[in-house]
């Protein structure tokens, strides 16, 4: 099972979905990480048939998806947003989209008691879907999307609103599935979530490939990118003068006002590990800490430079 | 009793080729309609159906008796008797229409249910009988359904088969007649329900369109063609020509098939055209 896309461009109109993208998908995990609004929905919705390439070509083993029911088998597909009617119970929305997989009846019931077990969600199968938490909507639109053991499988955030046990659930099966000879597409805009899933990325962002390949070496340009953190405290003049005595600080700026400084580093590491000692041994409080351009959309302005 | 681990099943039977999801859609909807009250609807919308019941037993066991004068005539079980019938129940046609029809693709983009669709081997044309098989089943049950029963009724009550010689093409009318008028009022509140924002401004564009050019030709007696853009006139003239009775306008019975196909050509196209399973980004 290959995915291959080739000079793939979708627009709707004066707007540019995904510009001009050629890359191929192998079994295994693989991660499409970019901030909103790159071109990921975009993309995973052409890559699963719902749209037309307006340029280009997508191909599931040699075969175009688009319309193509014999392919549209063999996908899951699990959207970011709520896509079920509110007044259906978890156990009928999913036993309905099996039926629709070809399933007979006694089979749809079987499969569906099974993957709700999956996910977890057999204490809560005749409850209405609108009656859930965002959580418990993450795992039954999870449950429709594995329900018929696709072989390819895509997933737009899954990890939105979970609980962190809900979310090492769903990354363990994600790992899982991507060990069974499937293909897990997986979409996010937040990194270490990509990371803790799978270590091959393709980087999106305004609808172009902008990196294709090993996280570890997106993490490295990252890593040598100067990092900015903001650290406010009860004693801003005691740290800022002892944060200066580091050689990877690289500049300094304090708001007395606000009792907050912020710090330029390209050791961010090194620093985060090194701002608690400080804490501690000159008796400074420290109220927040963070970093305005640890987001993806700092980092890619930094690719993109 | 299997034990498994925690941990992700394959699923290990073969999947139909060609699973018939029109069929899927259909069921799940006439389910949940069902659990909408629905029940208590068909009861009221059965009420004529028992009247006419009644009418054909009497008129059935004074035939037996005597000989039906002038007067009774008026109440002979015949083909106008089935197709007054099915008019009478256009009202409960339309009351479940706009109920069952308004929010049936309507609440599917509200519920952004598309994207989960057509994210399955499920095409447009599927999708679209599944929806209108929803409006067809409840749509016959107030119309089709009773009016073939009465047929039946009058068939067993009987004393020879008379009645079955000359009128045995009447279910095939009723048939027709059915799917016609389904066809046509099924697409349309089918193309407002995809084409409008909400349930009840797809309610109320439907009742407007079934609605105005019938009153507007009531009060326009000066030009009788002007019935022909009401749909209701239509059906009232195609129908009658289907059951082979006096057609009630003077306008030719083609003009009215035109004008249901061109409306159910535009409504196909507007769900052609609204009916896509993503939002495009403007």
């Amino acid at each position: 099972m290959i995915i291959e896309a080739k000079k793939l461009s979708k627009w709707y109109g004066q707007v540019i979905g995904v510009n001009n993208l050629t890359f191929t998908i192998k079994p295994g995990v693989t991660g499409f990480l970019g901030p909103n609004g790159a071109g990921k929905t975009t993309l995973l919705r052409l890559l699963t048939g719902q749209l037309k390439p307006s340029k280009g070509t997508i191909c599931i083993n040699g075969e175009k998806i688009w319309n193509n029911h014999r392919i549209m088998k063999n996908i899951g597909y699990c959207p970011e947003q709520d896509a079920f009617w509110n007044y259906l119970t978890g156990w009928d929305f999913v036993f309905s989209t099996m039926r629709m997989h070809g399933f007979s009846t006694d089979e749809a019931k079987d499969r569906t008691k099974e993957v709700l077990d999956i996910v977890d969600m057999t204490e809560f199968e005749s409850k209405r879907i609108g009656g859930y938490s965002k959580g418990m909507r993450q795992r039954i639109k999870l449950a429709q999307a594995i329900g018929h053991d696709p072989e390819i499988l895509f997933l737009d955030e899954p990890l939105n609103g979970m609980d962190p046990i809900g979310r090492k659930k769903i990354i363990d099966l994600v790992k899982e599935l991507g060990t069974k000879s499937k293909i897990v597409v997986v979409s996010s805009h937040v990194l270490h979530e990509v990371e803790e899933m799978t270590d091959t990325i393709l980087l999106i962002n305004h609808g172009r490939l902008l990196a294709e390949g090993n996280i570890y070496e997106i993490r490295h340009l990252i890593d040598t990118h100067p990092l900015q953190v903001t650290i406010k405290c009860d004693n801003v003049n005691v740290l800022t003068a002892k944060l200066m005595e580091y050689e990877d600080v690289l500049s300094v700026q304090f708001d007395r006002e606000l009792n907050q400084v912020t710090v330029e580093t390209n050791q961010p590491d090194e620093f985060h590990l090194r701002i608690p000692k400080i804490a501690m041994e000159n008796k400074i409080k420290i109220h927040s800490l963070w970093s305005p351009d640890e987001n993806l959309e700092a980092v890619f302005d930094y690719l993109v430079r | 009793m299997p034990v498994y681990e925690e941990s992700y099943r394959s699923w290990e039977g073969i999947l139909k080729q060609h699973p018939r999801t029109w069929w899927i859609i259909a069921r799940t909807g006439i389910r949940l309609l069902w659990k909408k009250s629905m029940i208590i609807f068909l009861i009221f919308a059965y009420i004529p159906f028992f009247v006419r019941a009644v009418q054909i037993y009497i008129v059935t066991q004074l035939e037996l008796k005597v000989q039906l004068d002038q007067a009774m005539k008026a109440f002979k079980i015949n083909p106008e008797f089935f197709f007054q019938f099915i008019w009478a129940q256009m009202f409960f046609l339309v009351l479940i229409l706009i109920f069952s029809g308004a929010g049936i693709i309507a609440n599917d983009k509200k519920f952004k249910a598309l994207s989960i669709y057509f994210s399955k081997p499920v095409g447009l044309w599927d999708y679209l009988f599944g929806k209108w098989l929803i409006l067809f089943f409840y749509g016959s049950l107030v119309t089709m359904i009773p009016a073939i029963i009465l047929f039946l009724t009058r068939v067993f009550l009987s004393k020879d088969s008379a009645f079955l010689n000359n009128y045995f093409w009447i279910p095939l009318s009723i048939i027709s007649v059915v799917i016609l008028i389904t066809g046509v009022l099924g697409m349309l509140i089918l193309a407002l329900s995809a084409a409008c924002r909400g349930t009840r401004s797809a309610a109320i564009f439907f009742f407007t369109i079934y609605i105005v050019p019938d009153i507007l030709g009531q009060i326009i007696t000066k030009i009788p063609e002007i019935k022909l853009v009401s749909l209701s006139a239509d059906f009232k003239q195609t129908g009658s020509l289907l059951f082979g009775i006096k057609l009630p306008y003077t306008f030719p019975f083609w003009l009215s098939i035109l004008v249901l196909a061109v409306a159910a050509a535009l409504s196909i196209l507007t769900i052609r055209l609204k009916v896509k399973p993503t939002e495009v980004v403007k």
